[in-house]
């Protein structure tokens, strides 16, 4: 029990870190730049 | 007002809120705003014409399949932070293809029982779906689960971007009819059996699911309540072993368990302990 305690925290810490670093170093504007564009795959358009 | 409603109504906020662009659903176009850069919980294609925000399994494969050797940090963090906070109670209250799931389910037709030996192999198809997405995002940098099986992404953006625009209709190919029968077997199957795409296909729940036992939002049951009448489990949707699994990665947090218990044995909410 206080193994999933110290678990769940530390992985809200790592989820707040990632989130963090991968705004800072842009991923957030930069991977994402597909959802802003017309995704044809998801459609099951195109070849 | 009862549990079941209250939960209606929240899945039906939460799909409304997510694809909120109403101007896009009568132009054919998507919103193309900054909140698109953020990921929404749940099974919320960003080709909806109204989506908000971006899809954290379309995103995943976006970011793995850029071949830039980026460790995709922003996506795994957002996926890392619902599914600790949330686990499955995404899928239950805030996933748009959940609630056409239910909604289908409440049509009044017999409702079928998958038998043991079928759906316990089946289940881990969800984790096949999940490890191949990556591993092929990785390989052929392409959204490979967008593309060929996904059926929230031809429901929300592929039928009405195709019937609102004719630019896209002319698109319309063996993929699209491949999609279009991949989503008419999981509708017609989701009038028998509850959910059966969250249980068999859908890899954010099979995720998500890996933090119900370890997460912030618990189920838990009473030992000196429980009379071991069963009830709870035979509610259960997911099929769950509710009494000796309370926090099993196929609970989608319905509380129709809750509902249930004569006995109040079994109580859920946010724990910080």
């Amino acid at each position: 029990m206080r193994d999933k305690r110290w678990a769940k925290w530390a992985l809200l810490g790592l989820g707040i870190g990632l989130i963090l670093y991968g705004a800072a170093t842009g991923q957030a504007t930069g991977t994402l730049r597909k959802a802003i564009l017309i995704c044809l795959e998801c459609m099951g358009l195109g070849a | 007002m009862k549990r079941q409603s209250r939960r209606t109504l929240i899945q039906c906020l939460a799909a409304l809120g997510q694809n909120a662009y109403i101007p896009g659903f009568f132009r054919g176009v998507i919103f193309q705003g900054k909140s698109k850069l953020l990921c929404v919980p749940g099974l919320n294609c960003y080709s909806c014409p109204g989506a908000l925000g971006a899809c954290p399994i379309g995103s995943l494969q976006a970011a793995l399949g850029q071949r830039t050797g980026r460790f995709p940090a922003y996506v795994l963090g957002t996926l890392l932070l619902f599914g600790v906070l949330l686990g499955r109670l995404v899928c239950g209250f805030l996933c748009p293809f959940g609630l056409l799931q239910d909604l289908l389910a409440r049509v009044p037709l017999p409702k079928l029982k998958v038998p043991r030996w079928l759906d316990r192999p089946l289940r881990y198809g969800k984790y096949a779906v999940l490890f191949l997405l990556v591993a092929l995002a990785l390989l052929m940098a392409e959204p490979v689960f967008c593309k060929y099986l996904c059926p929230a992404g031809l429901l929300e953006a592929g039928l009405p971007l195709t019937s609102l625009n004719p630019s896209f209709a002319a698109l319309r190919g063996p993929l699209f009819y491949l999609k279009l029968g991949i989503l008419v077997v999981i509708v017609l199957l989701a009038l028998f059996v509850a959910r059966p795409f969250c249980k068999y296909l859908c890899p954010l729940g099979a995720f998500y699911g890996l933090f119900n036992g370890v997460g912030f939002y618990r189920l838990q049951v009473t030992e000196e309540k429980c009379v071991h009448c069963g009830r709870c489990a035979a509610a259960c949707p997911m099929d769950v072993d509710v009494v000796h699994h309370p926090n099993s990665p196929e609970c989608i947090r319905c509380g129709r368990c809750l509902d249930a218990c004569p006995h109040d044995a079994l109580s859920a909410g946010f724990r910080c302990k």
